[in-house]
């Protein structure tokens, strides 16, 4: 009797002594194993910002859909997994043969069915309550405007990172900050109702209101992508500019990528991923003697009237230079050299003006130097001057009818916007407010600097109008307005010097010629018909026809 | 019966009131708000008609109820306990499903918004140039209106 005294008592201060255990000694570590057992932090995803044209049109969202999902151990054998396809494929419009093929009843990961599939079908599909199929709300990058500025918007990858484009220069707007819900949840992985629940709410990602007006871009798209099969070209791009503002209204490429695609990213096609606007540099030939003649203009070496006599060949530093047609113009006016597009009158106003000056003006007008858009990989243009070393005459001869030297499109366009805002440089820019949870930020328009007097930029308007009046561009006038233009031709450089055959058609365009709206750059590259006059003067008849009516800008007086 | 009380109080009243003598004189020590009657009898029965019932009815229970008392304030205090328990218990499992009731309409709501979400979409898509375009060609045989059909007309001051 007393031995199970004993013994009972024994058992019952082992007992206490391993309650005391518990709760007194490891209080600490057991109340740690409990918390981490019922808590759960509950990430929330932000929503990513949208990208809104210049008129609140929705060019990128993002939206939930959701996924359908199968887990092949779960279904439950071949005969199942032939079952299960049968169903779901009347409800997932997919071919039940596809479906089958996709289900695997050996493999134990997850495998996408379908994605992007709305709430309604969803439902249907939680409705049949399958086995082994689950779904799951995904986010997805979509654009209701189909491929419309591709290049200028970017693109998403898998994880919602910006990938390329104001996708990527944006993306800490963009994306938002996760928030999360630091809560408890029972043994069913059910939220506990009575438990602690501390919620830190996501910050949303902003909007972004773009310059990019859908209509002009749309327009610019439609009339490059005809120019270039109508010219055999291999490419080539339409920017519109507000001069006054910076405000890029269009910014067509050709050829881009198709943003609805299932898979956006093409390896083989990488180039075309890029925002050629600020990527890619080319010699802008004849287009860039407006900036050379702006400088001499400004400069007070010459003026519109000032004469020289073109011979239709120069020779600079042993180097021999002639017209692009190879004409001899006589004595000529410096708006004569413009319209004849004279490389050989460039060449003396170049000289004229001195290396010193020409360069200083360069820089001014932005050449050499990026623009500062915020579009991923600007580059800032090729321009040797002559503080670089290897710079010759030669440099300073060519640099004035734009070859030897490489722009970007924005670069030259913002140049020569100069001319229609009274001699100030506007910074480009693609977005002009930011949307946030924090309210509307309007992005104020940036004046860099006075490049040129307005006397001049007024000067060089007139000049270019006359350019564009001329004999041969009638065709492509535009009834009732007058347009401030100049075209270019430039020879593609190659490791032996210049490929005559292979050329960039290129105009830029300012109007109406008066008061200047809108600021044009067309360029088409490896035309068949290789003159810019040719192939782009035509673009510009027609988009400046569709911009002036849609803006409903009246007629010239 | 009450004559019988009367009496007894009255003898109680004469062993707890030694200051007080039958002529009613005041001693030292006496009260001086009232006078006390001279008649023994007749004060105590005044005194008692004064007296509120209530009291009277206390003393004649108190015995009883501290016996109920005495024998029935565990259980009372248990039943006490059990509603206060039983209450707490309802409230809390109250709480609980209204929790539960909240999160399955939170996530009604979400799925609201994102039909919602969806719906939006679908609109900005039926929306779009590129859908109002092929549709507008496609499907009911437009043509692209010529800018030069334009005319600009103009007015006299």
């Amino acid at each position: 009797m007393g031995l199970i005294c004993a013994l009972f008592l024994g058992c019952a201060l082992l007992m206490v002594w391993r309650l005391f255990t518990f709760q007194v000694v490891d209080t600490l570590r057991y109340q740690q194993l409990a918390n981490d057992e019922r808590h759960a932090e509950i990430p929330i995803k932000p929503i990513r910002g949208a990208l809104l044209d210049t008129n609140g049109s929705p060019l990128a969202v993002s939206v939930r859909y959701d996924s359908v999902y199968v887990l092949g151990t779960l279904v439950g054998g071949a005969d199942k997994a032939d079952k299960l396809a049968a169903r779901l494929s009347p409800v997932l419009d997919v071919p039940a043969a596809e479906l089958r093929a996709a289900i695997d009843p050996s493999d134990g990961r997850p495998k996408v069915l379908k994605s992007g599939v709305p709430s309604a079908v969803a439902e249907q599909v939680q409705q049949l309550a399958l086995s082994g199929v689950y779904l799951d709300k995904e986010p997805i990058r979509q654009y209701p405007e189909g491929s419309l500025a591709a290049q200028v918007l970017g693109f998403v990858g898998r994880d919602f990172n910006g990938l390329g484009g104001l996708e990527l220069s944006y993306e800490q707007e963009l994306a938002g900050t996760p928030g999360t819900i630091d809560t408890e949840k029972d043994t069913g992985g059910q939220e506990i109702a009575l438990g602690r629940r501390l919620l830190t709410p996501p910050r949303q990602g902003s909007d972004l209101v773009l310059t990019i007006d859908r209509y002009a871009q749309r327009v610019a798209e439609r009339l490059l992508n005809q120019a270039v099969l109508d010219n055999k070209a291999s490419g080539g791009l339409i920017l519109v500019l507000d001069p006054h503002t910076g405000d890029i209204l269009a910014a067509a490429n050709n050829p881009t990528y198709n943003l609805t695609a299932d898979a956006i990213y093409n390896p083989q096609q990488a180039d075309r991923y890029k925002a050629k606007i600020v990527t890619d540099q080319y010699e802008p030939g004849s287009t860039l003697k407006t900036v050379a003649m702006s400088a001499a203009i400004d400069a007070g070496v010459v003026s519109p009237g000032t004469t020289m006599n073109d011979t239709g060949i120069a020779v600079v530093g042993g180097a021999t230079i002639r017209n692009w047609n190879g004409a001899a113009n006589g004595t000529s006016t410096m708006t004569d050299i413009l319209i004849h597009s004279a490389n050989v009158g460039m060449v003396w106003v170049s000289t004229q003006l001195g290396a010193d000056r020409l360069y200083d003006y360069y820089a001014r007008f932005g050449l050499g130097q990026p623009t500062g858009v915020r579009l991923p990989g600007e580059v800032g243009g090729t321009l040797r001057t002559n503080r670089d070393r290897g710079w010759t005459r030669v440099d300073q001869a060519t640099n004035a009818y734009g070859q030897g030297i490489a722009v970007t499109p924005v670069q030259l366009l913002q140049a020569v916007a100069v001319l229609a805002n009274d001699g100030q440089l506007v910074r480009p820019r693609l977005v002009r407010a930011i949307r946030g949870p924090d309210g509307i930020q309007d992005l104020a328009p940036e004046v860099e600097r006075q490049v040129v007097s307005p006397k001049t930029a007024h000067t060089m308007l007139q000049m270019m109008q006359a350019v564009h009046e001329q004999p041969d561009l009638k065709p492509y006038r535009v009834p009732g307005y007058h347009i401030a233009a100049k075209t270019g031709t430039a020879d593609t450089p190659t490791n032996v010097g210049y490929n005559t055959a292979l050329t960039v058609g290129s105009l830029v365009a300012l109007f109406p010629a008066e008061e200047p709206r809108f600021a044009v750059l067309i360029r088409l590259d490896g035309p068949e018909k290789l003159y810019g006059g040719v192939v782009a003067a035509p673009v510009l008849k027609d988009l400046a026809q569709e911009l002036l009516t849609y803006y409903r800008v009246p007629p010239s007086p | 019966m009450i004559e019988a009380d009367s009496a007894e109080i009255t003898r109680r009243t004469r062993r707890r009131a030694p200051n007080v003598d039958k002529g009613g004189v005041r001693r030292r020590g006496d009260s001086v708000v009232s006078p006390q009657p001279r008649t023994g009898v007749a004060a105590l029965v005044r005194a008692r008609a004064a007296r509120p019932a209530a009291l009277e009815w206390q003393e004649a229970r108190l015995p009883v109820l501290g016996r109920l008392w005495a024998t029935a304030w565990l259980p009372s205090v248990l039943l006490a306990g059990c509603l206060v328990a039983l209450m707490y218990l309802l409230q809390t499992s109250g709480v609980a499903t209204v929790g539960y009731d909240i999160q399955h309409l939170q996530v009604e709501r979400d799925d609201w918004q994102l039909r919602n979400e969806q719906l939006r979409l679908e609109l900005a898509k039926r929306r779009s140039l590129t859908w109002i375009e092929s549709e507008a060609v496609g499907r009911l045989g437009m043509v692209r209106a010529e800018p030069t059909a334009l005319a600009y007309l103009k007015l006299a001051r």
